[in-house]
């Protein structure tokens, strides 16, 4: 099995990693470059905990290779804020919501399920809040009953579109 | 009581909140020491065998290989991967029944050895070199069959698999005559399910020895301080030289099996590197507390006027293959099922016995969800007998203020009022009048009503010590040991402390993540933090406040009652009236702080506070859940559409706080009531629902519209009137859906989880 | 048990070919060795679970021209094997002239599953209880195969010889999916039962019909969870073919599918209750495909599109 120095676009910025093609994404992130927001709670890929975004697309670190995703770019929970411009400090609108919403319990999902959200809204701006529980049938979260996840993705949304101004 | 509260009452982000949306925060399984080592653990494939011999000189030889232990290597003394017993009632004391690795294997999964290495697959490949020779021993899985004579024995000592037998204290009056003098009287058995915890981050410890001997452990605990003296015991070490960190956790619900934590220590001890132990989801199911499984049998006397005169119960623990806690569980779950109601006669006994199935604990609500199950199914069929509406029946017999709860009497009286405004919320006598075929389902609607407490007094130690200090800069710090396991527990007692000091609630912080340097404390469990934390920072917020006001009499040479803290100043009252409010600003916290430390010329001095807190009394809170479901009589599967939960937390300091606990609890209640199965084979004892694909939670889609309505009466003696609620939410709602599917469908379902496949079987086969 | 423990990835070799005949060569070249890695949801999670040992894994990520989704000439859609599950999803023209299909990939709960995941990497895993593989078979979808014999088609139920295997042979890969053109008085409908949503299913049933003149002209019954492989029940679709789909003869056709069953026991249902419901599932899904046939046959042409299933959500 080969070790490979390859590069990863992870938030913006590159890095190099040495990999060995059996290094899951969730191992790259959490234990190579330290980003620990990614969590990995089932290992199967059933609960969405450690989802990123590859190519805007949501992934599920757990059950991908971090070889299939380089040169690819990757956005974690850590670089979520300043994708959109915010500076160190500040919240990404939906991040923002889950705090001002109590959608955050314990937390362990909150960095998957924000990161759902954000794809969810990239590609339906104005959700039904059926098609929001739709959009996060991937993310369990033992805490919150899901009640005011859904809110604060509504509120997100609307905060959002009023940014875009549409 | 003031009613213009300014903190209390008011829907403020969760404490840590921003940290967990941006990932920031650490949880232990996200620990990583250098030169840290991967534990893993070797499970029995048998439920149930001696281990003839262990040979592990395969797995020391291979290179990368640091410790193997099995039982040999673990201190030899009776463990209980629980609490402490308290001894402070005799029912609730536990059973010291195993090691923390195992001579015998007592069910499948049972830990028999672990390893440490320096990367995961030399730990996989030394769990493979270690050779056990097992003698394979007839199992039991089934509590009934384990209580026969002739059964296989799980455990020697006991000569049979019953354990313990024991009444229950608040047993009262004649039962057995009232039953015979009753008009009516229904009984049934009840059969619950095991139901896992699975908070999402998965059960892990890292336990690092430094070279003069400390010991500091990360893993997800509810009770650090607890936990600590447990370990020092377990490894004779002094408690000064333990320190275990917890500042945040994936989720709590219950004490998850502290046995982890053991086993990477003495991993750690052995290897000489720091070790990290991560569990599987099916270890974390398997190895980890599960809800007791009941047998219940359980008969009411009611009067023809409705009121209930005897409440007899019969449960049979299923501890699973160790004790743990089936002892406190089950006199909660008897208190739960024979004190909801007003009832001059009741007797309760239980029978605990052990299996080979992995071992029960507490998780959230204790036995409160198998005792609502039992008994609100019971009052269905007393209202069905009696020919009244089920509300009607609960209202006649709710408890009133002032008759005793779980060991202290009520202090507010709100349990009509509460069960009365689910029933509107949901819409009852329209829905229960409404035609209940609609094609191919029929719809009914139901209700099932619970109590609790707040906190495990007197039973257990739920006592408060703490610190709180008023910082240089006019915040204010509070010392305590709270892990934040999501509840909001330090943002709700921050507004509180806001509150009564009259400063913002972002001024107060807390030092809170590990046991060193901590004063002792009970830690969270059954109820209790709101109540009795709340209790302890409010009585220190005063303490400190008259501390400050003495400190600013003495500066500004007015009488402390003419001054009040507001908005971070200390205000003089105005001339002729009673409202600081609209009084002068004369002195800014900061500046009082500050100058007692940089400008006092007889010596600097912070101000501050140790409190020492000791519950004495207990409010309960009271609630009712409502389902409006819809039966499909073609596949039995049930849809439901609505739940509506009322629960009265007495005031809630945090809306969006308490809101959020009961809506958990109610997916975790859904859970329990129609789909979480670990699926034990009958015949094997294999665990098959084990992971997030077997053992399945409800995911978004799988919550029906939930409506959550907070009834506020404040309790005198709970923190601005507050008091338990994070068990609640699951309380009520595996009944509530019961009695609704029997009104849709007439059929009772008595074992959980309510699976279509048992529905079906009840209706007789499909009916389409 | 040491499966029990959270595992990493064991070690294997990696490669990305850049055409279908590399890829089929290394699968060739290595035999059982090896496996083909599409979208990764279902090979990563067995792998480190210890249930699926490989030593190569071939992604098929930069092979050219595998993901494509088109309208045949015919009518009908085609689709590749790198094409995800939310791709077709989000198809316009899958949802509305497809609608049956439409539901059995919209129900899969995890939209992570779906970005991630290939319509042909499901049919790939092979699992009795994929709810995909029936949905296609009840639309007279072919499997298009590549290997070093060359292409060919594979009739969906014939791709599943026995439990768990597909009927590809040595260096063989799925290269992609044609669905046939719909006829006027086409109706379909997908149905399932699991125990979360996010579940495997206990029972999954697509109905097809093709009705003119009062009379099932074609009739598809595609059932999977419920025997070792997915199957058609045709002896069921032998009765309604030909004659006029009155409620009595769907309830015969849905007990003869029911006996068509071999159902086992498992940790998600029993044998008995999946034979029940089976027969309940059955005539539903036939009652309602019959329902959006009739549709199509008084509509087939207008704007509405060519059948009544569009318009089912």
């Amino acid at each position: 099995m080969k070790k490979q120095v390859l590069t990863f676009k992870v938030n913006g910025l590159s890095h190099d990693a040495i990999v060995t093609p059996n290094m899951t994404l969730s191992e790259l992130l959490r234990e190579e470059l330290g980003l620990t927001g990614a969590k990995e709670s089932c290992g199967v890929g059933e609960c969405g905990a450690c989802t990123v975004l590859v190519e805007g697309k949501p992934v599920l670190s757990c059950s991908a290779l971090a070889i299939a995703a380089r040169d690819k770019e990757i956005l974690t929970i850590e670089g979520l804020a300043a994708s959109v411009g915010k500076k160190p400090g500040e919240l990404h609108p939906i991040q923002q919501a889950f705090v001002d919403y109590g959608a955050i319990q314990c937390g362990f999902c909150s960095p998957g399920m924000i990161l759902m959200a954000k794809a969810l809204l990239d590609e339906n701006p104005g959700p039904t809040r059926e098609e929001v529980q739709e959009g996060l049938g991937g993310n369990l979260c033992r805490c919150t009953g899901y009640v005011k996840i859904v809110d604060a993705v509504l509120a997100a949304a609307d905060v959002l579109r009023k940014e875009a101004g549409t | 009581m003031s009613t213009d509260l300014s903190v209390v009452g008011r829907r403020l982000p969760a404490y840590g909140a921003v940290n967990k949306a941006t990932g920031a925060t650490k949880y232990s399984v996200d620990m990583c020491e250098p030169g840290m080592l991967v534990g893993k653990l070797l499970h029995s494939p048998h439920a149930h065998a001696n281990i003839r011999s262990i040979d592990k000189s395969r797995a020391q030889a291979l290179p990368g290989v640091l410790a193997v232990i099995s039982w040999e290597d673990i201190p030899q003394k009776p463990f209980n991967p629980s609490v402490q017993d308290w001894g402070l009632h005799d029912t609730s004391n536990e059973i010291n029944d195993m090691y923390v690795i195992s001579e015998k294997a007592r069910f499948v999964g049972d830990v028999v050895g672990a390893v440490a290495a320096v990367d995961e697959a030399t730990a996989v490949e030394a769990l493979r070199l270690i050779d056990v020779e097992y003698e394979v021993l007839p199992a039991v899985f089934d509590v009934l069959d384990a209580m026969r004579p002739g059964a296989p024995v799980v455990h020697d000592s006991f000569g049979s698999n019953v354990s313990r037998s024991f009444g229950f204290a608040g047993s009262r009056g004649d039962v057995e005559r009232a039953l015979g003098d009753a008009p009516v009287v229904v009984g049934e058995t009840f059969k619950t399910s095991k139901q896992f915890i699975q908070a999402l981050e998965p059960l892990n410890c890292l336990a690092e020895f430094a070279p003069t001997g400390e010991l500091t452990v990360w893993m997800p605990v509810q009770r650090p301080l607890v936990f600590r003296k447990k370990i020092a015991e377990l490894f004779e070490l002094p408690e000064a030289k333990v320190n275990v960190i917890c500042e945040h956790a994936g989720g709590f619900f219950g004490e998850a099996n502290w046995s982890v934590a053991p086993i990477c220590v003495a991993l750690a001890k052995q290897a000489g590197r720091p070790v990290k132990l991560e569990y599987s989801r099916l270890e974390t199911g398997m190895n980890c507390a599960s809800r007791e499984t009941y047998v219940i049998t359980g008969t009411l006397g009611v009067s023809a006027k409705g009121e209930l005169t005897a409440v007899k119960e019969d449960v049979i623990v299923d501890s699973g293959a160790y004790f743990n806690r089936s002892a406190a569980c089950t006199v909660v779950h008897m208190a739960d099922f024979t004190g909801l109601y007003r009832c001059p006669n009741v007797s309760a006994k239980a029978t605990a016995v052990y299996t080979n199935v992995p071992m029960a604990s507490g998780f959230r609500g204790y036995g409160g969800p198998p005792a609502f199950f039992a008994l609100e199914q019971l009052m269905d069929m007393a209202a069905e007998k009696l020919d009244l509406d089920p509300v009607e029946l609960r209202l006649r017999n709710v408890k009133r203020l002032g008759d005793f709860g779980h060991a202290f009497p009520l202090e507010t009286d709100t349990h009509a009022a509460v069960i009365r405004l689910g029933a509107e919320k949901i819409g009852w006598e329209e829905k229960r009048a409404r035609p209940k075929v609609d094609g191919d389902v029929r719809r009914g609607v139901g209700v099932a009503a619970y109590y609790d407490v707040s906190g495990g007094q007197p039973f257990e130690r739920f006592d408060r010590n703490l610190e709180m200090q008023l910082n240089e800069d006019g915040s204010v710090t509070v010392i305590i040991n709270h892990p934040d396991g999501g509840m909001n527990l330090l943002g709700t007692c921050a507004q509180l402390i806001a509150e009564v000091l009259g400063i913002d609630y972002q001024d107060v912080h807390f030092v809170h993540g590990e046991t060193e340097g901590k004063l002792w404390d009970g830690g969270m469990a059954a109820n209790g933090g709101l109540y009795t934390v709340g209790n302890a920072v409010v009585r220190a917020a005063h303490s400190l406040k008259a501390k400050i006001l003495a400190e600013a009499s003495a500066r500004l040479g007015v009488p402390m009652d003419q001054l009040a803290l507001r908005n971070r100043e200390i205000r003089l009252k105005a001339a002729g009236s009673a409202d600081f409010v609209l009084g002068t600003p004369v002195l800014s916290l900061r500046a009082l702080a500050d100058d007692a430390i940089y400008k006092a010329l007889d010596g600097s001095r912070s101000l501050a506070i140790i409190e020492a807190y000791h519950p004495t009394a207990n409010p309960n809170p009271v609630g009712a859940a409502f389902a409006d479901l819809a039966v499909d009589i073609g596949t039995g599967v049930v849809k439901v559409e609505k739940l509506v939960l009322v629960h009265d937390i007495g005031r809630a300091i945090n809306p969006a706080t308490v809101e959020g606990q009961l809506q958990g609890g109610i997916s975790m209640g859904l859970g329990y009531g129609l789909f979480e199965d670990p699926a034990i084979g009958p015949t094997d004892g294999v665990m098959r629902g084990g992971d997030f694909n077997t053992y399945r939670l409800a995911s978004p889609l799988d919550m029906p519209e939930v409506e959550v309505v907070l009834y506020e009466d404040p309790a005198p003696s709970g923190p601005f009137g507050g008091k338990g609620v994070g068990m609640c939410g699951v309380h009520a709602v595996a009944p509530a859906i019961a009695n609704a599917i029997y009104h849709a469908v007439d059929v009772r379902i008595t074992e959980l989880p309510m699976t279509p496949e048992k529905i079906l079987e009840a209706l007789g086969g499909r009916q389409l | 048990m040491s499966h029990m423990s959270a595992s990493k990835l064991p070690p294997f070799e990696y490669y990305e070919p850049a055409t279908v005949e590399q890829a089929s060569k290394l699968l060739d070249n290595h035999g059982d060795e090896a496996r083909v890695l599409a979208g990764g949801i279902d090979l990563i999670p067995r792998m480190r679970a210890g249930t699926v040992k490989v030593t190569q894994v071939v992604s098929l990520q930069r092979v050219n021209g595998l993901d494509y989704m088109r309208r045949s000439t015919a009518g009908g859609i085609d689709f590749g094997a790198m094409t995800t599950l939310h791709a077709l999803e989000r198809w316009e023209d899958l949802r509305v002239g497809f609608g049956a299909l439409y539901d059995a990939i919209h129900q899969i709960t995890s939209v992570q599953a779906k970005c991630m995941g290939t319509a042909v990497g499901n049919l790939c895993v092979a699992t009795p209880a994929s709810d995909v593989a029936p949905a296609l078979a009840a639309y007279d979808a072919g499997i298009l195969v590549a290997g070093p014999k060359g292409e060919r088609r594979v009739p969906l139920p014939e791709f599943y010889p026995a439990y768990g295997c597909t009927a590809l042979g040595p260096g063989e890969i799925v290269t992609g999916v044609e669905v046939p053109a719909i006829p006027k008085g086409h109706g379909a409908a997908f149905l399932n039962l699991v125990r979360t949503h996010a579940d495997i299913a206990k029972v999954t049933v697509t109905a097809a019909v093709v009705i003119a003149d009062g009379l099932c002209k074609q009739a598809r019954i595609a059932l999977g969870a419920v025997a070792p492989t997915m199957f058609s029940a045709e002896m069921a679709e032998a009765l309604l073919e030909g004659e006029e789909m009155t409620h009595e003869l769907i309830r015969a056709a849905a007990a003869a599918a029911a006996r068509e069953t071999r159902p086992i026991d498992d940790l998600r249902s029993t044998a008995e209750y999946r034979r029940a419901t089976t027969e309940v599932l059955v005539a539903r899904a036939l009652h309602k495909a019959a329902g959006r046939a009739r549709v199509s046959a008084a509509n087939w042409g207008a704007d509405r599109g060519p059948s009544g299933e569009g318009v089912t959500r």
